[in-house]
């Protein structure tokens, strides 16, 4: 099974390579003098991961598979989710510019990780068959 | 100094009112229940309970989520505005506002699981 068939080898792969990558983009914005930039990257992981981890919340919760309510209670439980949301936005505007120019980085960074992997794996199996 | 009170006279003693004798045991009156006739078509279809439960639940579980967070923002806005510490109030009861509405979301979603293992 390939990593982007297993969701949990998925979800580790992306942790440890957006963990890599934004700690060398937090360390070079340090570097080079423009800390907004590393805060802002942090920002925007932090709000990926909330909203990602409180998907993963919900449904250890509301059990799906035993819940029939489970659609209706996910899109009922927005409102726990956005606020903090809309503070980290608010945050990342709060520091100017390069901080929101990072925040977007950081929203990136884990969607342009996943799809590194599946260009990879794309690659990968490319490869066998040929 | 005479006694003003009157005793009967032995004469008297005879024309007294004889005792009563004790009220027996009264049984207990029947209960009557009366029930309204039903209208044809006045119960409520399987379909209309279940939907008005459905939106019931909907209703409750929207505010008791939403409520805490909702409350929380206006407090800390109102805190803010009354001591000039923009926006950090607001942050704090909104953030205690989302730990209360998660409680309440587990609470909640145990309750329901409860409910369907009992059927």
């Amino acid at each position: 099974m390939s990593v982007m068939d297993d969701p949990v080898r998925l979800a580790r792969a992306v942790g440890k390579w957006t963990a890599v990558l934004g700690g060398v983009v937090v360390g070079a914005s340090l570097l080079g003098g423009v800390w907004q930039v590393g805060v802002g990257v942090l920002l925007g992981v932090l709000a990926l991961g909330w909203a990602v981890g409180f998907f993963a919340l919900a449904t250890r919760f509301f059990q799906p598979q035993r819940n029939p309510l489970f659609p209706r209670l996910l899109m009922l439980s927005n409102p726990l989710k956005y606020p903090l949301l809309l503070l980290l936005v608010y945050l990342a505007v709060q520091g100017g510019a390069l901080m929101a120019l990072g925040f977007v980085l950081g929203i990136v960074l884990p969607l342009a990780v996943i799809t590194g992997l599946a260009v990879r794996e794309a690659v990968a199996q490319w490869g066998e068959r040929n | 100094m005479t006694d003003s009170r009157w005793t009967p006279s032995p004469d008297e003693e005879d024309l007294r009112a004889p005792e009563l004798p004790p009220t027996p045991k009264l049984p207990e009156p029947p209960r009557v229940e009366f029930e309204r006739p039903r209208l044809p078509g006045a119960e409520p279809s399987p379909t209309f309970q279940r939907n008005t439960r459905a939106i019931s639940l909907a209703f409750s579980i929207g505010f008791s989520l939403a409520g805490p967070v909702i409350l929380g923002a206006l407090a800390g806005y109102w805190l803010d505005g009354r001591f000039g510490t923009s926006p950090t109030w607001t942050m704090i009861l909104t953030i205690l506002g989302m730990g209360a509405g998660l409680a309440q979301m587990i609470r909640v979603v145990n309750k329901l699981n409860q409910l369907e293992d009992k059927r």
